[in-house]
């Protein structure tokens, strides 16, 4: 407001110097009352601004659109100050709920004030960082600036639905049980095979209809093991394969499904990583339990596509990462490109599960009913039914998702159990 | 309370003007007046900016040509100090627009109205007295006011310069 002031000065001026000129003193009185307007607002224009402040979030991690209440409390440690401007500076993306961010006040010395506001968001990571203070004197003439830095965060996490099972079925799993086929003969549900009887065999085990065929020896039944395994989530964030339609992107359904399958996986004993592969890798390390699945919902709820040309197609998969016949579940709309690297992963012994939200059906939706656009969507259709049928004869486990039925029920009749010819041949 | 003291000021700041150029047969100066004023006043409800300010110099230049053709200087003084405190109020409106409707924003308006008063009270004041005990001055005083109001201008002038 120093504009505000130098008119002031120069109507001031101007009377002075006319009366002076003019050697009329009627023009000096004039200039009185201006003089000191400006006398006394420069007078008590703030000298410094010594605040100290807080910022509380109720909760650092929130669903999308599920108000959030922040609070903000202001100590003034210096002078007092008449007028003041506090606005707590909000991530773009927030909106703004209920109450305000911005407050105009009088802060005496010594005080202390606070208020609340509520805001809320869409899927992401917010990062508060600074609120700008602004304090003037009585007439607002001279005005002081200043930010202080007072951070904050919050994660605003993908829904997670949750989910029975999905059934995996790696070549090779981890020592510890868990609910995975291993394999392997000894303790567990699934029948397995027949072996001699050992001491200690409960009587339950025992085979009577082929130890009756064998009068000399008892046999026992063998039941697979069931283990942990090591999967690898990897969420694909490239541009090019990920529709946006009228602000909704099918990138949301991607994020809702490697949310609802790390879930469940976790929920399942199994170690699982997430690999983000769009204009950058970015790998979560693998890890079990509650941890591992905060960790992946933070990664999620900050992830976002991009397109680069290293990344442009999945070439560039960093297999190392995974471990040896470890379980692979990508998670994308697909392209005809990337047949060829999902065959290579199986051809590298991994167990790969494609999850595919369906870029047709969802563009369609949004495009105008024209004989054009139906014709062109069987077209593509077709293309897309292919590429998906040449995946399943590779032995790629595929659930092609119309998103328009939520992921917690398609899954189950796709994914409940492994597939009959999975079993039947042990792959 | 704030628009009403405003257009109070305004009306404070205007009538003087437009009774004593009229009077003198200067209508042109005071239909100027007049229009301005009226601006102004329609300027709180449809939040124009920057007609304050034009308000306030149209007002003190129309008074200070007022005191030279010889028109009464307490009117002109009473139009100055109506049309500083419109100003002020004007700015003081458009700050309130910023505030949430939370705020306790009756202890601001009554604080910054009670210091409007003190100042529009003391500013008369000072304003009578300088008009009514004259002083007669030599040149070389004179030039020491003069040198002194300078001074001061370029002090005040730094320290704004600094704040801003």
């Amino acid at each position: 407001m120093v504009r505000r002031a130098f008119l002031l000065i120069i109507l001031a001026y101007g009377l002075v110097i006319a009366g002076l000129v003019t050697l009329r003193g009627e023009l000096l009185a004039l200039a009185v009352p201006v003089v000191l307007y400006l006398l006394i607002g420069l007078w008590r224009a703030p000298e410094e601004i010594s605040l100290e402040i807080q910022r509380t979030l109720d909760s650092e991690r929130a669903a999308p659109d599920k108000p959030v209440q922040v609070t903000l409390t202001v100590r003034n440690n210096g002078p007092s100050l008449e007028e003041v401007v506090i606005i707590d500076i909000l991530p773009q993306e927030l909106q703004m709920r209920d109450g305000s961010n911005r407050h105009l006040l009088s802060l005496p010395s010594g005080r202390s004030l606070s208020w609340t506001y509520s805001v809320s968001g869409r899927r992401g990571y917010y990062a508060f960082s600074t609120v700008e203070v602004e304090a003037s004197g009585p007439f607002g003439l001279l005005r002081r600036k200043r930010s202080f830095p007072v951070v904050g965060q919050l994660f605003i996490l993908p829904p997670v639905m949750r989910m029975q099972r999905v059934a995996i079925r790696p070549r090779r799993t981890n020592v510890y049980s868990g609910m995975i086929p291993a394999r392997l003969g000894g303790p567990g549900v699934e029948f397995f095979g027949v072996r001699e009887y050992q001491r200690g065999d409960p009587p339950a085990w025992i085979n009577w209809n082929i130890s009756a065929r064998h009068p000399q020896e008892l046999f026992s039944n063998e039941f697979e093991q069931e283990r942990v395994a090591d999967v690898g989530i990897v969420l694909d964030g490239r541009l090019r394969t990920n529709v946006v339609q009228k602000e909704h992107s099918l990138f949301e359904y991607s994020i809702q499904a490697v949310a609802a399958l790390a879930d469940t996986f976790l929920a399942q004993g199994n170690r699982v990583g997430l690999l983000l592969y769009g204009h950058y890798l970015h790998w979560t390390f693998p890890g079990y339990g509650k941890l591992q699945r905060e960790r992946i919902l933070q990664e999620l709820a900050q992830a976002g596509t991009g397109e680069s040309l290293v990344f442009a197609d999945l070439g560039h998969i960093p297999t190392q990462l995974f471990p040896a016949h470890s379980q692979i579940v990508l998670v994308s709309p697909l392209i005809p490109g990337d047949y060829d690297t999902l065959l290579q992963l199986r051809a590298r012994g991994y167990q790969v599960m494609v999850i595919s939200p369906d870029p047709v059906a969802f563009e369609l939706a949004y495009l105008s009913k024209i004989p054009e656009v139906a014709l062109a969507g069987r077209i593509v259709r077709m293309e897309r039914a292919m590429l998906l049928q040449k995946l399943k004869h590779a032995g790629v486990q595929v659930l092609d998702w119309d998103v328009a039925k939520p992921f917690d029920q398609v899954v189950p009749g796709a994914l409940g159990r492994p597939l009959a010819w999975f079993r039947a041949i042990g792959r | 309370m704030v628009l009403a003291a405003e257009t109070i000021c305004i009306l404070a700041g205007l009538l003087p003007l437009v009774a004593g150029h009229y009077q003198r047969g200067l209508s042109p100066v005071a239909i100027v007046c007049i229009i301005i004023g009226l601006l102004w006043l329609l300027s709180q409800w449809r939040r124009w900016l920057g007609v304050a300010s034009l308000g306030l110099i149209v007002f003190v230049v129309a008074a200070g040509m007022g005191v030279w053709i010889g028109l009464p200087p307490i009117l002109m003084a009473f139009s100055v100090l109506g049309s500083l405190l419109a100003w002020d109020l004007a700015d003081f409106s458009r700050r309130l627009r910023g505030a949430a409707p939370e705020d306790d924003l009756r202890k601001l308006k009554k604080n910054h109205l009670l210091r409007l008063a003190g100042l529009g009270a003391i500013g008369l004041a000072s304003t009578l007295a300088t008009l009514f005990f004259q002083l007669q001055i030599s040149f070389g005083w004179l030039f020491l006011l003069a040198f002194m109001v300078v001074l001061g201008i370029m002090q005040l002038s730094e320290r704004l310069r600094r704040g801003g």
